[in-house]
């Protein structure tokens, strides 16, 4: 848990970099009274309740909302309970029986996989895609508004309009036969590894705009400024991207991390609607939440078991988090 | 772009960024010198670096609209036509949308679900504002727990939390009311990292100097670092209207008098079990549905860039 | 084939349905069955119920509007609150009313929320709140709503949607196949396809592969035994079994199913509108969506009997009422699902959409045995919809045992068969032991 608090300073030093580079001159630092010169960073409250007043709405509705649930599901996780049905305690039976269930480990193996390959793609993609809608040209703000459209699309139609694509007879596997450079159509969607390929793809293609906006955001604290004396210095755009850019919006950049890990593996639609309810062809695609819902539904909906596996998720997402921030801390060093 | 390993880029990178640092803080009169010097150079590669962005913006166009002109071309198709064949409508028609209209009291569901975002972006730009502005502040105990803690709520899934919620909500009278709807959603942990992370990026400097005028903290808050964050907020405007506009799952389990139905609710009605399922109506509907985002995205995007920057040159 | 078109459920629903559960959170056992006692009428029909239909507004508002008046004025103590709830998310708003305490007086029930439901306790017995109404109702339909190893009827049937044969007969009759002779068993059915694909060029399909809707029917129709007579095991693992997976595994290397179809069905209704498939989904509501959408379809479609193979039967699959168990006013909430439920009800209703009525007198109705020209898809359909219905039997339901936890998990054993990863007889065996621990972990956890 430590290490999520890291974010903290990871995300504060980098602005700090940038602040030192666009604020205004050092000189008003000299006239800061001295009985606030050992806060660092920021400055004494008068009140020592005040921050937690400002807080109390949002942590009042997350408490009520999310943090009991959330008991709920850990004590839940500890019975045998069914839907509709109480339970009595079993202690760690649900863990140790997801522990040793191999379609357990397939789901796992599946989110994690899933989750190293999309959560990069989603850091950077966006970013480019930002930069490229960042600059004021006519039209711009038809072009920003209609990158973000995959974001507010049903989730019917974008399951059907990729089917469309990438199906045995699709769009990618008509081109790719007329130009001869495959002799059999690629199972995008009935090989269970395919499959999960082009999850991926769609999740990607559905985060491009939604975190396109996070960058955007975060592109407005870059002082033009410094690219225009970038760009007389001789830098490349390239070049640029990577020495401003990346620098100022680091902290945006590790929110999107953590963001688009959280739902890289939380990611079920896509494998669903791409293939079908029984989580790909022998059900090998299948991921956490996919296994979950598949334990928990129904007439037989093993509430305690799905629980379990949940709280289990719950942990991998934690590991995740720890080791975004490790790796991201690493970079700075 | 060929480097000879990434030490060296990494070099480059740095010795660019601090010759940027320097000519910002050196002199500005330099710069419209520097530019005036070239200037022919300038606008050529302007044309070109114009040109090339727009062909990489409407390829990107390409990859990223299709199914929402593919949805909107269905819903102009008229009703002898067959809607699987075939993408572009042979007889354009907005017959479907005045259909629409006439299946379900199309006003009062809109009505509903304007009470429910208005709450939402009022709200969550409000207190996402005030609880991020403390989560960016330091000099108080239990700020990192706080802040684990948030994240981590942030990794439950909905779904899981659902039926503990709806038994609060229940507990609390809210059931079959625009304000159940609105309440769990009240304030995201989302748009409190976002508005957290916007006033992180606010110079230090900024804040100093408010405190040197005797600004009090709600003063700095509201004047200093508000005005600073715009572009967050416009982010969190969207995202709070897309929640309010978009959900499905909550209101339906919240509400059950089909007068309170929201937008989505409404739109659910047209594609069903017992009834036809018109792909036409289903599609004019999901346009319909969808246009008020893209409307208020349009009109937000140019505040994405009313960032530090600018605001804090005002004050 | 109705559950076909129930399962088409979209995303948000399957995406909730089982989470849901998840966050279950009362431990206090609020569904035993001890909790809640069968409700006693006190003779007097009176008291406000409130009354959830499954998506009927705003297409059906006037005609459930007007079931509802007319009850009012025969009861005028009662008052009816209605409220329709759309098809996406119907039984997670169940699951949370329930587990809340707070279900509607009666409310509709498909068959999956009422095993739920009935199993849990949460459903009044109706045989026992009203033992004259049986004799009302086609037999098939209300031995539908009893449930293993329990005492008594715990919903009122109601509306039916019977299975029947659609296809395009453009296409049927190019393989040089008489349009007028459709295939009746499903040997016949996978004899026609290897026909039709032979012909076909590639340039469509037959029909689609879809083992989750076509099982476990099609083991039924071929005189598979599912379950053994104790119906504690199952018992599919069968010779005949092998032949339909060496069939199915034979066509869809053919090209005879698409191949996507082996996994998902929900674009069979874009296939089949872009003249892509030649056998479309077997419901009447079909025809109709297929009118709607691709007229130019529809007037090639053809209607025939379903495949019944060894069966000679369709099964029965309806909607149906149940009345909250713990309900303040019994005798107004059972009067009103019988009311509801009757036959001149429920034949008005069918007027109004492609539906059957469960009521033995309301299917009587001519209605229903009138075949028009005998060209008209729609018409006939109903025509033979209700012909079937009046044979049908439950026997050709899918076994109550048959949940969908089993189903998914013989089904990602067929698919592995089916694409030729696995041999036939070892998925098949596979299949079946998974099947029966899923059963005995279920009874096992009945017992506590």
């Amino acid at each position: 848990m430590a290490q999520i608090a890291g974010t903290e300073r990871g995300a504060a030093a980098g602005t700090r970099d940038a602040g030192r580079a666009a604020g205004p001159p050092r000189a008003r630092r000299a006239r800061r009274p001295k009985k606030e010169t050992g806060q660092e960073p920021g400055l004494v409250h008068r009140r020592w309740w005040t921050p937690y007043l400002f807080l109390l709405p949002g942590l009042a509705l997350v408490v009520l909302f999310s943090l009991w649930p959330f008991v709920n599901t850990v004590i839940l996780s500890l019975t045998d309970a069914q839907i509709l049905r109480g339970g009595g305690f079993v202690g760690f039976d649900n863990y140790v029986r997801a522990l040793q269930d191999d379609t357990f480990w397939l789901a796992l193996v599946n989110s994690v996989v899933y989750t190293v390959v999309v959560v990069p793609c989603l850091v950077f993609l966006p970013l480019a895609l930002a930069v490229l809608v960042q600059k004021k040209i006519p039209g711009i703000g038809f072009f920003r508004s209609a990158f973000y459209t995959p974001v507010i699309a049903s989730a019917v139609v974008v399951g059907l309009m990729w089917q469309w694509i990438l199906r045995s007879d699709g769009l990618v596997n008509t081109v790719f036969q007329k130009l001869s450079l495959i002799s059999e159509p690629v199972p995008f969607l009935t090989d269970s590894t395919m499959l999960l390929v082009s999850a991926m793809i769609v999740t990607v293609w559905k985060g491009l705009g939604y975190y396109m906006v996070f960058y955007l955001a975060a592109l407005g604290n870059v002082p033009t400024s410094l690219y225009e004396a970038a760009a007389i210095d001789g830098a490349g755009p390239v070049r640029r991207f990577f020495s401003i850019t990346v620098p100022t919006v680091k902290p945006m950049m590790l929110l999107v991390g953590t963001l688009s890990a959280i739902s890289a593996l939380r990611v079920f639609t896509e494998i669903y609607i791409l293939g079908g309810e029984s989580g790909g062809p022998g059900g090998d695609s299948r991921t956490l939440p996919f296994l979950i819902r598949q334990v928990g539904l129904g007439f037989a909906g093993e509430t305690g078991y799905a629980a379990a596996i949940s709280i289990l998720l719950f942990l991998l997402t934690l590991v995740f988090s720890v080791l975004g921030h490790r790796l991201s801390k690493g970079d700075e060093n | 772009m060929s480097t000879t390993g990434p030490a060296a880029a990494k070099a480059a990178a740095q010795a660019a960024a601090e010759a940027g640092t320097q000519a910002v803080a050196g002199a500005g009169p330099e710069e419209p010198a520097a530019g005036a010097r070239k200037p022919k150079r300038y606008s050529r590669r302007v044309i070109v670096g114009l040109s090339g962005r727009y062909l990489t913006l409407c390829l990107m166009l390409v990859v990223l609209v299709g199914p929402i002109v593919w949805q909107f071309l269905t819903s102009l198709k008229g009703r002898g036509e067959n809607v699987y064949e075939g993408v572009l409508p042979s007889d354009p028609t907005l017959d479907n949308y005045t259909r629409v209209a006439e299946a379900f009291p199309l006003f009062q569901y809109v009505g509903n679900t304007l009470v429910v975002a208005a709450l939402a972006i009022t709200s969550n730009c409000l207190f996402a504002a005030m609880g991020g502005y403390a989560l960016s502040r330091a000099g108080w105990r239990g700020r990192k727990t706080v802040f684990t803690v948030l994240i981590a709520t942030l990794m439950f899934p909905f779904e899981s939390v659902m039926i503990s919620m709806f038994l609060t909500v229940r507990e609390m009278g809210l059931v079959d009311t625009l304000v159940g709807v609105w309440l769990p959603g009240a304030v995201s942990v989302l748009n409190l990292m976002i508005m957290r992370a916007a006033f992180l990026a606010v110079p230090k400097e900024v804040e100093e100097a408010a405190v040197l005028d005797g600004a009090n903290e709600w003063q700095r808050f509201r004047r200093v670092f508000v005005p600073s964050a715009k572009g967050a907020l416009a982010v969190v405007c969207i995202t709070s209207f897309m929640g309010a506009w978009d959900d499905f799952l909550w209101p339906l389990i919240v509400l059950t008098d089909s007068d309170n139905y929201t937008l989505q609710l409404g739109l659910k009605t047209l594609a069903g079990a017992t009834t036809v399922n018109d792909q036409r109506l289903i599609a004019a509907g999901a346009m319909a549905a969808l246009l008020p985002m893209l409307l208020l995205f349009f009109a937000l995007q140019r505040y994405f860039f009313r960032g530090v920057g600018e605001g804090a040159i005002k004050t | 084939m109705s559950r076909g078109r129930l399962s088409r459920i979209s995303i948000a629903t399957a995406t909730a349905a089982a989470l849901l559960s998840t966050a279950a959170c009362g431990l206090g056992g609020s569904g035993s069955d001890n909790d809640v006692k069968q409700p006693e009428k006190s003779g007097k029909v009176s008291g406000e119920i409130s009354f959830r239909t499954l998506q009927l507004k705003p297409t059906f508002t006037a005609y459930v509007q007007g079931v509802i008046d007319a009850f009012e004025k025969k009861y005028p103590d009662v008052k009816v609150k209605w409220e329709d709830v759309p098809g996406d998310g119907y039984n997670e708003k169940l699951v949370a009313d329930a587990q809340a305490g707070a279900l509607p007086d009666v409310v509709n029930l498909n068959t999956d929320s009422f095993q739920l439901l009935a199993d849990r306790g949460m459903l009044a017995d109706v045989a026992k709140l009203d033992p004259a109404v049986q004799k009302d109702y086609v037999p098939g339909a209300w031995d539908q709503y009893k449930l293993n190893g329990k005492q008594g009827v715990f919903a009122y049937p109601w509306y039916v949607t019977p299975e029947i044969l659609t296809y395009n007969k453009d296409l049927f009759a190019k393989s040089g196949l008489d349009v007028d002779k459709p295939p009746t068993t499903v040997e016949q059915f996978f004899d026609y396809a290897e026909r039709i694909t032979e012909k076909s060029g590639g340039k469509y399909a037959v029909f689609m592969a879809d083992p989750k809707s076509r099982l476990p029917g099609d083991w039924q129709k071929m005189g598979v035994p599912v379950l053994n007579a104790e119906k504690d095991a199952f018992t599919f693992d069968t010779p005949k079994a092998v032949e339909w997976i060496e069939r199915m595994k034979e066509l869809y290397a053919k090209g005879a199913m698409p191949k996507e179809s082996l996994t998902k069905s929900d674009d069979t209704s874009q296939l089949y509108g872009a003249d892509k498939l030649v056998f479309g989904p077997g419901s009447p509501g079909f025809i109709r969506d297929v009118k709607a959408n691709a007229p130019k379809v529809y007037a090639k479609t053809q209607v025939a009997k379903a495949v019944t193979g060894v069966l000679g039967h369709i099964g029965i699959y309806t909607q149906s009422l149940g009345v909250r168990k713990d309900t303040k006013s019994p005798d107004a909430a059972a009067e009103f699902a019988k009311w509801v439920t009757n036959g001149p009800n429920q034949v008005a209703f069918s007027k109004e959409v492609a539906i059957y009525p469960s009521n033995a007198k309301g299917l009587a109705d001519p209605y229903f045995s009138d075949k028009g020209d005998g060209k008209d898809p729609e018409t006939l359909a109903r025509a033979l919809g209700a012909e079937e219905l009046k044979e049908a039997q439950l026997d050709a339901n899918t076994p109550v045992e048959w949940t969908n936890q089993i189903g998914d998990a013989v089904v990602r054993e067929m698919q592995k068969a089916i694409k030729g990863e696995v041999d036939a007889k070892t998925a098949l065996t596979k299949a079946q032991d998974e099947a029966n621990k899923i059963l005995a972990q279920q009874a096992e956890q009945k017992q506590k």
